[in-house]
């Protein structure tokens, strides 16, 4: 029953349109009924607004007037202009930032909701942190303790330098159903490799944290491939193996008479201190042997570099278990970059090949291990002074 | 000085009885009344401190409309805010909330049209009550209300036909109610 024309309608009974639009609307409502019907509705609620009348009381009114101009010269001007003031109060802020209005319940709830957030952003975070410490606590399958022995036993010739060139291999953690996989693969070089692995993972391996910073560390370090001269030295002892077998032998003596016990049941500081100096020199020996006499006339110096060697390379594995053990993440890092060199350098074999030689020192320029064990010594000396 | 005084005086006889009943209006017929001449003599009271006569020639009317609208709508929004505190401690002991169509006839039974325009929403409604009693331009009420003169006419037109449809529908109502009243007897 409506008609496009009724705004017109509207429009004309307030004198909004122009001469020529008022005309067409008047046209339009001789020939249309709706639009009459409209403006004669409309014009009865015009009628029934108007007769809406306020009580009047003149007695009021004046007195109304007197307490304003009282007041208003008691007051004086204000400052604020009086639309600001009688702005809607709750609408300003809402209106400003296009908000919506929340009720009371709804802000509660709003509330609630935001603190459940919280809380669980906070439990979320906890547990992550949680996570590592769990991981760090938890034990580590211990490896069977014949385990070193029979791969010693089993491949008495092979090539111990596997155990710095591959990181990776010597880094996997340890679990029953690996060893028991590998306890039944004796031949092969991948096997070989992985029994010198685990001589050694042992003694590196006390716990998961320890075996996650050992990969971490080895990780930083290069990984060169395998040398040529290292590989021809079938005859080489397995300084690797003969050392695991002896750290086996003090852990099995659990303290009672061994002299290595006795000796790092001391001030664990000073031995570090003592060991890092003695490392440092010796790398510092070898370096400048190497430069100062290649070739033949070298072996010599190499033989005491190697015995050298050897004699640090089971300090330093019981100095990094025992940094490892307290916690001490640095000491355990240099410790752990420095074994490698050191076990390369024990297993050189008698004449060794310039390139083995140039290897191992090019290994320790590119570690700059020589200079950090200079910084930890000094770290030392301060602290002791 | 005095003739200051007498100056504002004079408009505010002129001006007070329509401002109060404009506000009347708007804020929901004779119980309002109390509040609308609160109002409107406050915002007397701000035009007298304000500088009413620094004001334009003409302009305090305009002025003294948008200040007191102001006003109501702080008034109508403390009102809805205590609403809905009471309908929240009442729907506590009640089984249901009335339907808006329900409060319309609430409305309607009360056969006012004053009482139909409290179902307009405020601004359609202040429109037309300053078209329709106040009889101002579409632009002095865009000039009022601070909106654009074309939301007049529409803010017009849109309440004109919200309470045609709401009046012939109440005059049906009562239309069929005289006809089973009459059945009855």
């Amino acid at each position: 029953m409506d008609c496009d024309w009724t705004e017109q309608v509207s429009l004309l009974i307030d004198g909004e349109l122009a001469r020529e639009a008022a005309r067409g609307v008047e046209r339009h409502l001789d020939n249309c009924a709706v639009c009459r019907f409209a403006r004669e509705d409309f014009l009865l609620l015009r009628r029934q607004l108007n007769a809406y009348e306020v009580e009047h009381d003149a007695l009021a009114e004046r007195r109304a007037l007197k307490r304003i101009l009282v007041a208003g010269d008691g007051a004086g001007k204000i400052e604020q202009p009086a639309t600001i003031s009688a702005l809607p109060r709750r609408g300003r802020f809402a209106g400003r930032f296009n908000l919506p209005r929340l009720s009371p319940a709804q802000l509660a709830a709003l509330a609630l909701l935001l603190i459940g957030v919280a809380v669980g952003v906070i439990s979320f975070v906890n547990t992550r942190r949680s996570q590592p410490e769990l991981a760090e606590s938890a034990p580590t399958p211990a490896p069977p303790q014949n385990d070193a022995n029979h791969h010693g036993a089993s491949s008495p010739q092979s090539p111990p330098f596997a155990v710095s060139n591959n990181p990776a291999i010597v880094n996997q953690p340890r679990n029953p159903a690996e060893v028991a996989r590998d306890n039944t693969q004796h031949n092969g070089e991948r096997s070989r490799r992985k029994s010198v692995a685990r001589g050694i993972d042992p003694a590196r391996s006390s716990s998961g944290a320890n075996a996650r910073r050992d990969e971490t560390a080895r990780r930083e370090m290069p990984k060169l491939p395998p040398s040529p001269a290292f590989s021809q030295s079938p005859t080489n002892v397995p300084v690797v193996e003969t050392a695991n077998n002896e750290l086996e032998a003090i852990d099995s003596n659990n303290g009672s008479d061994d002299l290595w016990r006795g000796e790092f049941e001391a001030t664990g500081e000073s031995k570090t201190a003592r060991h890092v100096e003695q490392a440092q020199v010796l790398l510092r020996s070898f370096r400048n042997t190497r430069l100062a006499e290649p070739g033949q006339r070298a072996s010599s110096d190499i033989a005491y570099d190697k015995r050298q060697s050897k004699k640090l390379l089971y300090q330093n594995i019981l100095l990094r278990r025992e940094a490892a053990s307290r916690g001490n993440v640095s000491v355990e890092s240099l410790l752990d970059s420095l074994e490698p060199i050191l076990i390369d350098i024990a297993n050189l074999p008698d004449r060794p090949a310039p390139e083995a030689v140039r290897t191992i020192n090019e290994r320790m320029r590119r570690t700059n291990l020589v200079a950090m064990l200079q910084i930890n010594q000094s770290a030392s000396v301060a602290r002791s002074y | 000085m005095a003739s200051e005084e007498d100056e504002f005086a004079v408009m505010f006889h002129e001006f007070y009885p329509s401002l109060c009943r404009f506000l009347e209006c708007l804020l929901g017929g004779r119980g309002a009344s109390g509040t609308a001449q609160e109002i409107a003599q406050e915002s007397f009271l701000q035009l007298h401190r304000t500088g009413w006569r620094n004001l334009p020639e003409g302009e305090a009317r305009f002025w003294l409309y948008r200040v007191a609208r102001n006003f109501a709508l702080n008034e109508l929004n403390k009102r809805q805010t205590h609403q809905r505190l009471f309908d929240k401690v009442v729907d506590v002991f009640r089984a249901r909330v009335p339907t808006p169509e329900e409060e319309f006839e609430v409305a309607e039974r009360e056969g006012l049209v004053i009482d139909l325009l409290k179902t307009l929403p405020e601004q359609q409604r202040a429109a037309l009550l300053l078209r329709e009693q106040e009889e101002l331009s579409y632009q002095e009420i865009a000039r009022v209300l601070d909106v654009s003169e074309s939301k007049v006419k529409v803010d017009v037109f849109r309440a004109r036909t919200l309470l045609r449809e709401r009046w012939r529908k109440k005059a049906e109502r009562d239309t069929s109610a005289q006809a089973s009243r009459v059945k009855i007897r």
